[in-house]
C-alpha cells in the first residue's frame, strides 16, 4: 500500500510540475505564440489531475472542450493577431512581472480561501450516488434530463445564440 | 495460437515477477508498471511497424490499381522497401528554415505524433484480460475525439514554425479541415454510443461480439448511414485523398509539412498512415466488432489477429479512394462537411434515436 | 447558390429544388461507384511492367531501326575498310564538341588513325551522322552503354569498328 500511495504522490507531483512549469511558461514567454502553445500543457496538466483523481470524464472533456477546441481557438485567434498584441506587450513589457505576481497570488490565495471552505465537498455532493454506481456519465447523463434539466435547456440555448452569433459576426456583407 | 495462450504466458510471468519481487523486498507496485511499461512500449511499437507495412501496402495497392508492380526490388515483394526508406531519412540532415521558430519546428510533428498515439491506449486489442496494454476507459469514445483533436495544434504548430506562407496556408487548412471533419464525425460516433449505451470501447466491443457476426453494428440497417459518415469523416481526418487539399502536391507543394527533413517528415509521414490504420481500428472496434472473429466462438486464431484483418479491410478502403477519386477543392471540402455532412448526421442521430427506441 | 455544393458542370439546369439536389446526389454516387469499379477491376488486371534487366517475361525489347544507341562505324565490306574518310565534318559539326578525328594518309587513301566519341557527352542529335557526307557514322539501337568508369564512355576506333561490323548503311528510320 505503501508503494501505491508513493507511486501516486510521485505522479502527482511529476503532473503539477509540468502544469505549473508551463503556466509560468505561458505567463512570462516573451512571445506571445509561445504562451499560447504552452496552454497546451497547461490545460493538459489538469486534465492529467483529474484523471489521478478519478474524474475520468472530467479528463476527457477536458481534453476535448479545452485543448481540442479553446486552445485552438486561442491559438488561431493569436496566429491572425499576435503583431497587434506584440506590441501591447512591448508597451507592457517591465510590468508584465508584476502583473504575474499579483495574479499568481491572488489565485493561490482563491485556491486556499475555496479550498478550506469547501473541504466538505464529497457530503455536499455525494448524495447522487446510487443507481449508477461507477457509471459516471449515465450518473451525469440522467442528471441532465431530470435536475438539472433546465440548466441544461438553457445551456443549449445559450450556444445556439452564440453560433447565430458567430455566423452573423462572420458573414459578409451582401453586395447591393 | 490462441488469445488465452497468452494470458497464460503473462500471468505466469507475472507471478514469477512477483515471487522475486517479494523475495528482494521490493514492492510488487514494481511488476504492475512493468506491465503496464511494456504494454504501452509494445503499443507504440506496434504503430511503427503498422506505419512500415501500410505504407509498403499503399505503394503495391497503387502501383496495381495503376497496372504496374510498385516496389519489388527489396525483399520478396519488395517488402523491406519501407525499412530501408526509414534507414534512409534516418541519416537525412535535418534542416530548419533560416527565421524558422526552432521550439515550434519541432514540437509540431512530436505532438502530432502524440496525439495519435494516445489513441492507441484505449482501442480493444483482445480480450480484456489477455493484454495489459489497455486502458478501459469508460470515456475511451470521448477521449479518442478529444485526442485527436489534439493533432490539430501538432499541424497548426508546424505549419507556423516553417516561416513560410504555404506551410501556413496549408496548417490553416488542414487545421479547418480537421475541426469541420470532427462535427460530423462526433454525430456518428454518438449515434453507435445512443445503440450500445455506453461510451466505453471496449464495452462496445462485447455488446457486438455476443450476438455472433449479425450482432457486429455494421449489419444494423439503422447504423448504415453512421457508418457512412464515419468512413467519409475518417478519410477527410487523416487528410487523404478526396480530402488532402492541406498536403496537394501539386497546390501547396507539401502544405504543412514543406519544410521538414529528416527524422521529422518521418514522423510526420507514418504519422499520417499510422492515423489512416487508426481510423481503421476504430471503424473495425466500432462496427465490425472489433476482435471477435466472425467464425464463431471456437477459432484459433487470436483475436488481435482478427481486429488486425478489420483494421486492414478499412485500410484498403481508404487507399482505393485515394487512388480513385481527384481532389476536392477546399471550399467543396467545407461545403461538404458543414452543408451536407452535419444535416446528414442529424438525419442519421433522428434515425437511431427512433430505432433505439422502438427496436 | 452555395459554392460549396456547386459541383456541377455548366450544362445542367439551375434549379435548386429538393428533387434537382436528390438526383445530383444519386448522380455523384453512381459515378464514384462506377470509378471505384474501373479502379478496382484494373487491380486485378495483368500488369505491363517488365522488369529490366531481370527480363523475366518473353519480350525482348530490341528498339527498332533509327534508335539513337550506342555510336558505331561502318565498314565497307567490298573494300575491307571503313568508309571513314577523316574529314573531319562530325567533330566540326558536333555541338557539344564529343568527337574527336585523327586523321592520317593523304588523298584517296586518308583514314582516321584515331576516332574518339565521347558518349557521354554526346546529347543525342545525330548532327554527326547528318553531316557525314560517306555516310560511315551511324547510331545504333544499342542502348546499354552503361560503364562503371566515366573514362570508358569514351568510344575508340576499336570499339565503333566492332559494334559497325553488323550495319551495312546507316541506321535509320526512312
Amino acid at each position: 500500500m505503501a508503494a501505491e500511495q508513493w507511486f501516486a504522490n510521485l505522479s502527482f507531483y511529476v503532473v503539477a510540475l509540468v502544469t505549473l512549469a508551463s503556466a509560468l511558461g505561458v505567463v512570462l514567454a516573451r512571445q506571445v505564440i509561445h504562451a499560447a502553445c504552452l496552454l497546451l500543457p497547461t490545460l493538459a496538466g489538469i486534465a492529467a489531475l483529474f484523471a489521478l483523481l478519478g474524474g475520468h470524464l472530467l479528463m476527457a472533456i477536458q481534453i476535448l472542450v479545452y485543448v481540442g477546441a479553446i486552445n485552438v481557438l486561442i491559438i488561431f485567434a493569436v496566429l491572425l493577431l499576435h503583431r497587434q498584441v506584440d506590441r501591447q506587450r512591448r508597451i507592457l513589457a517591465g510590468t508584465q512581472h508584476l502583473f504575474a505576481g499579483v495574479t499568481g497570488a491572488g489565485a493561490v490565495t482563491l485556491a486556499l480561501v475555496v479550498g478550506a471552505l469547501f473541504s466538505n465537498l464529497p457530503q455536499l455532493v455525494g448524495g447522487e450516488q446510487g443507481r449508477f454506481g461507477d457509471d459516471v456519465v449515465a450518473g451525469i447523463g440522467e442528471m441532465f434530463l431530470t435536475k438539472y434539466l433546465l440548466a441544461f435547456e438553457l445551456t443549449g440555448i445559450l450556444l445556439l445564440v452564440t453560433m447565430i452569433g458567430a455566423i452573423v459576426l462572420a458573414r459578409k456583407e451582401r453586395d447591393q | 495460437m490462441d488469445s488465452s495462450l497468452i494470458f497464460t504466458i503473462g500471468n505466469a510471468l507475472r507471478t514469477w515477477l512477483e515471487g522475486l519481487c517479494r523475495a528482494h523486498g521490493v514492492p510488487t507496485l514494481v511488476v504492475d508498471i512493468l506491465a503496464w511499461g511494456t504494454g504501452a512500449v509494445l503499443v507504440v511499437v506496434l504503430g511503427l511497424l503498422v506505419a512500415l507495412f501500410v505504407i509498403w501496402l499503399e505503394r503495391k495497392v497503387a502501383g496495381y490499381i495503376q497496372t504496374r508492380l510498385g516496389p519489388t526490388r527489396v525483399g520478396p515483394v519488395g517488402i523491406f522497401q519501407t525499412a530501408m526508406d526509414a534507414l534512409k531519412i534516418l541519416q537525412k540532415e535535418d534542416i530548419i528554415p533560416r527565421g524558422a521558430d526552432y521550439w515550434l519546428h519541432l514540437a509540431g510533428p512530436v505532438l502530432y505524433f502524440t496525439a495519435l498515439v494516445l489513441g492507441f491506449a484505449v482501442i480493444p486489442w483482445d480480450v480484456k484480460a489477455t493484454l495489459a496494454a489497455t486502458v478501459d476507459l469508460n470515456v475511451g469514445l470521448i477521449y479518442v475525439i478529444g485526442v485527436t483533436s489534439v493533432g490539430v495544434l501538432g499541424v497548426v504548430m508546424s505549419g507556423w514554425g516553417s516561416n513560410n506562407k504555404w506551410s501556413l496556408l496549408g496548417a490553416m487548412r488542414a487545421a479547418a479541415q480537421i475541426i469541420s471533419y470532427d462535427v460530423p464525425l462526433l454525430l456518428a460516433l454518438i449515434c453507435v454510443v445512443m445503440v450500445a449505451g455506453t461510451l466505453s470501447l471496449t464495452r462496445i466491443v462485447e455488446l457486438q461480439g455476443s450476438a455472433g457476426i449479425l450482432g457486429w453494428y455494421v449489419f444494423k440497417p439503422y447504423l448504415w448511414l453512421p457508418f457512412i459518415i464515419f468512413v467519409i469523416c475518417g478519410t477527410a481526418e487523416v487528410n487523404r485523398t478526396p480530402f488532402d487539399i492541406p498536403e496537394a502536391e501539386s497546390e501547396l507543394v507539401a502544405g504543412f509539412h514543406t519544410e521538414y527533413s529528416g527524422m521529422k517528415f518521418a514522423l510526420f509521414f507514418l504519422t499520417e498512415f499510422d492515423h489512416m490504420w487508426f481510423v481503421g481500428l476504430l471503424g473495425a472496434t466500432l462496427f465490425l466488432g472489433g476482435w471477435y472473429s466472425p467464425l464463431g466462438a471456437a477459432d484459433p486464431i487470436p483475436g488481435f489477429v482478427w481486429l488486425m484483418i478489420k483494421s486492414f479491410i478499412f485500410v484498403l478502403v481508404l487507399q482505393w479512394f485515394r487512388w480513385t477519386l481527384p481532389r476536392l477543392r477546399v471550399d467543396q471540402l467545407m461545403g461538404l462537411a458543414w452543408k451536407f455532412l452535419i444535416p446528414a448526421g442529424f438525419v442519421a442521430l433522428a434515425i437511431v434515436c427512433v430505432a433505439v427506441l422502438f427496436i | 447558390m452555395d459554392a460549396g455544393l456547386d459541383m456541377r458542370t455548366t450544362g445542367t439546369k439551375s434549379d435548386d429544388s429538393i428533387l434537382s439536389i436528390l438526383r445530383l446526389i444519386v448522380q455523384g454516387i453512381v459515378s464514384i461507384a462506377k470509378s471505384h469499379w474501373v479502379t478496382l477491376v484494373n487491380f486485378w488486371r495483368p500488369t505491363v511492367c517488365e522488369r529490366y534487366p531481370h527480363k523475366d517475361k518473353s519480350l525482348d525489347y530490341k528498339p527498332g531501326p533509327g534508335y539513337k544507341g550506342d555510336f558505331a562505324l561502318i565498314t565497307d565490306k567490298e573494300k575491307g575498310r571503313l568508309r571513314c574518310i577523316a574529314c573531319q565534318s562530325c567533330e566540326r559539326a558536333c555541338p557539344n564538341h564529343c568527337i574527336r578525328v585523327v586523321p592520317a594518309g593523304k588523298g584517296k587513301d586518308r583514314y582516321p588513325a584515331e576516332f574518339y566519341i565521347d558518349v557521354g557527352l554526346c546529347m543525342n542529335c545525330e548532327i554527326c551522322v547528318e553531316v557525314c557526307p560517306v555516310d560511315a557514322l551511324t547510331m545504333t539501337p544499342d542502348y546499354e552503354c552503361s560503364v562503371h568508369d566515366p573514362r570508358d564512355l569514351i568510344r575508340n576506333i576499336k570499339q565503333l569498328t566492332e559494334r559497325g561490323m553488323e550495319f551495312d548503311e546507316v541506321s535509320r528510320v526512312r
